[in-house]
């Protein structure tokens, strides 16, 4: 299983623009499980994007597909190969 | 009545929308709620095309490390207060429009009376939590409030037209981590710019507005990216409300 997740904002300082991440489909092969599981191979950073509960944090913007999705709702958005994920960390300053 | 000054003044964005939506931007009050990164552009922009009243809201004075980005103020201004600065630069560009000047906080006590009967609010402020203030504000009212925010290289525009598209609690429904943001005087130039754009096809009725969909910039790779969103249904801002 291949899929691209891109990073905006503060978290391509982290995770760099995008990543392909392969992995084996198992069966949580959801989208919240992938990203986790991208997520965490950056162990200090992966509270920037998670809580320790593994929930997305609740300010994030999620993307699947070009389509937004409900941060309640990644556990249930089931990927297929070459899906795109987008992960967005809203800005604030003015 | 367009004079024959004004005539002259908008010649040139008058060959666009008419004497008609000239008109449209003499009769038209917005308040703009910032007068710091996002306010300079918005605010010289809004100015410049004959608004014809702005209330321009900001309770800091000008500090030197403002003046990286904050182009409506000047090396000789630190220490004064950002809206007699704005207020002073505007009318010097554009005598012909009225400049209102609210030098305090923004907060739900404030709110309802400063916004008034203007006719849009323009979120140019630098944290989530006036943000929802402003956003409850403009849905109360029933007027479009006009989003935009920026870090680094980075920044985000949406459009909300108040029971027609979702609104900012719709897209974010709990606000970013507070923090003192990195800024490049280009990003709040580009996103402003944007806000100031919707602000005028708003009044004008030109185009589609950025209604429903969130605009990402990323200015290191030159590169936008368009966010759909939609009204939540559990919004506990606009849910259930015209």
């Amino acid at each position: 299983m291949k899929i691209k997740i891109k990073f905006f904002a503060r978290f391509t300082e982290i995770f760099g623009k995008e990543a392909i991440f392969e992995y084996e489909a198992g069966e949580t092969n959801s989208l919240k499980d992938a990203v986790g599981a991208f997520c965490r191979s950056y162990p200090e950073k992966y509270g920037e994007v998670f809580t320790r509960d593994g929930e997305f944090q609740d300010y994030v913007l999620i993307m699947h597909n070009l389509e937004r999705i409900d941060r309640d709702d990644a556990g249930a958005v089931k990927l297929a190969d070459g899906d795109e994920i987008a992960i967005y960390p809203p800005v604030a300053g003015g | 009545m367009i004079s024959e000054d004004e005539l002259s003044r908008y010649k040139r964005q008058i060959m666009i929308f008419g004497e008609e939506g000239q008109e449209k931007l003499k009769n038209a009050k917005i308040f703009v709620a910032g007068a710091g990164g996002l306010g300079s552009p918005v605010l010289y922009y809004l100015a410049a095309a004959g608004v014809g009243t702005l209330v321009v809201a900001d309770r800091d004075k000008i500090e030197l490390s403002n003046l990286n980005r904050q182009i409506l103020h000047r090396s000789a201004d630190i220490g004064y207060e950002k809206v007699f600065s704005a207020r002073d630069k505007l009318t010097a560009l554009n005598p012909e429009i009225e400049v209102i000047t609210f030098d305090g906080t923004i907060d739900s006590s404030s709110a309802e009376r400063i916004v008034g009967d203007a006719d849009g609010i323009v979120d140019a402020m630098d944290n989530f939590a006036t943000r929802y203030v402003l956003n409850e504000t403009a849905v109360d009212k029933s007027i479009p409030l006009f989003h935009g925010a920026v870090r680094g290289f980075h920044g985000q525009a949406t459009t909300i037209v108040p029971g027609e598209t979702g609104c900012l609690s719709c897209l974010f429904p709990n606000a970013a981590p507070a923090e003192v943001s990195p800024v490049l005087g280009t990003t709040p130039a580009i996103i402003g710019s944007i806000q100031a754009n919707e602000v005028i096809k708003y009044l004008t009725g030109r185009g589609r507005l950025l209604t429903n969909r969130l605009f990402i910039w990323d200015g290191l790779e030159a590169e936008s990216t368009i966010m759909p969103f939609a009204k939540n249904p559990k919004c506990t801002v606009c849910a259930g409300r015209k």
